[in-house]
């Protein structure tokens, strides 16, 4: 219990260091930059309490925004992925995944592939529509979204295939 | 207070959402005056179509009164042109009230008639409320009728869409007069008889009440000519007349008390008996 509570707030620091201090500081094509913090909301185990995740998400995305001094679209980004993360793993595993946790996870890879995919495609929409907030802007949004999910998905798909090759 | 319990237990995910969902929004208006302006602006627009929304139930609730009060209103209008059309015609501007020969009052019609040889319409005032056989009745666009009959809260009218009923009437701005009548076929027109060939009229001229009865004032607008023939022999026009009020559709009507009227009758039946 102690161990997972460390664990749980060791990810957390890693993830918002590595944010913060690395990540936001690429800057591809001119506007793009990979929310690799993601990968604690994603790699977090599919067993443990959905309310302590909605916390996490949104103090995640809280000290984000506090951090990068930005509007609060992480805050929302990252408390709606919480929140419907059950539904996105229902649609890409089925009812009853094989694994609780992404890293010790023996399914196909093309599940495993969209459960990331959508996790960071919501991710990103909803924080692009919250940053620029206007429907003028639509085509920006949608230009930002994909670019940034593209690039975020294959550092999380190399980040998640380093991990188990650890394990 | 258990079943309140139960359902926070259960839906606890989604009530952390939303809650936490609200403090985001806060924090994000707070951190940036762009987000603030456009909520606000959402706001706005949310808080604009609720509040139009029930004012406009408060208004249709107050239906009622806002009726009586347009209506008197228009009585006290109408009695007002009354009195500005009569000062036109004196030497002195006066302002002595004894000049001011009528008063309005306003009615809502209970019955109405247009499709008959003989029609007669019901309104909702009578002798209590100062209402007397004679009087004449107007619409918002011109005339409906005169007073026939009258009970204690009801009176009937004599409606313009009455044949043998005619009313005298003049072309406005060219002195011409007339009789006007109906002939029974068409609620929305009536026939001008009697005008002089030595008149100049076009279509589009106005007809307007002639005063020469003790029963409609002077100048109240009654249609325009939409049509006339010139005799090949006798010296006057058949002139077909459009009305301006729509007599198959009234709610409200005025009815115009002329406080000289029996003095006006009394005058001329003593200048009758003396010609006799």
């Amino acid at each position: 219990m102690v161990q997972d509570s460390l664990g749980i707030l060791l990810g957390f620091f890693v993830a918002v260091t590595l944010q913060v201090l690395l990540f936001d500081h690429i800057n591809l094509f001119g506007f793009s930059c990979p929310s690799v913090y993601l990968f604690f909301i994603i790699s977090y185990r599919f067993d443990r309490s959905q309310f302590f995740l909605i916390l996490l998400g949104f103090l995640l995305g809280f000290v984000l925004d506090i951090m990068q001094s930005s509007s609060g679209a992480n805050t929302i980004a990252t408390l709606l992925i919480s929140f419907i993360r059950p539904w996105v793993i229902r649609f890409s595993f089925g009812i009853i995944p094989d694994s609780n946790s992404l890293l010790s996870m023996k399914s196909r890879m093309g599940n495993q592939a969209l459960y990331i995919g959508l996790m960071i495609l919501i991710h990103q929409f909803v924080l692009q529509s919250v940053a620029y907030f206007d429907v003028a802007h639509t085509t920006l949004i949608l230009r930002n979204t994909l670019v940034n999910t593209a690039l975020t998905f294959i550092l999380l798909l190399a980040t998640l295939n380093l991990t188990k090759k650890k394990n | 207070m258990q079943w309140i319990l139960n359902i926070i237990i259960q839906k606890r995910n989604l009530l952390l959402f939303l809650f936490l969902l609200g403090i985001g929004i806060i924090f994000s208006s707070y951190r940036s005056s762009y987000h603030q302006s456009k909520l606000q602006r959402f706001g706005i627009i949310i808080s604009g179509g609720i509040f139009k929304s029930i004012n406009n139930s408060k208004s249709y609730l107050s239906l009622t009164e806002s009726n009586q009060s347009l209506l008197a209103e228009n009585s006290a209008l109408h009695q007002e042109l009354l009195q500005y059309k009569q000062a036109e015609n004196l030497i002195s501007e006066s302002t002595n009230p004894e000049l001011n020969n009528y008063l309005v009052r306003s009615a809502t019609v209970v019955k109405n008639s247009y499709a008959k040889a003989r029609n007669i319409i019901i309104i909702d005032k009578g002798t209590s409320d100062g209402i007397l056989k004679g009087m004449s009745v107007v619409g918002p666009n011109g005339i409906i009728g005169i007073i026939k009959q009258t009970s204690a809260h009801f009176s009937s009218v004599i409606s313009i869409l009455y044949q043998d009923f005619s009313i005298n009437a003049k072309i406005q701005g060219k002195g011409a007069f007339g009789s006007l009548s109906w002939e029974g076929y068409d609620p929305t027109r009536m026939v001008l008889s009697d005008v002089s060939i030595i008149n100049t009229i076009a279509v589009g001229d106005t007809i307007e009440t002639g005063g020469m009865s003790a029963y409609f004032p002077k100048g109240i607008p009654i249609g325009t000519i939409i049509d006339f023939e010139t005799p090949t022999s006798g010296g006057y026009y058949n002139i077909e007349v459009a009305l301006l009020n729509n007599l198959t559709d009234l709610e409200h009507v005025y009815i115009i008390e002329n406080k000289k009227r029996s003095e006006f009758i009394d005058l001329q039946k003593k200048s009758e008996d003396g010609t006799r």
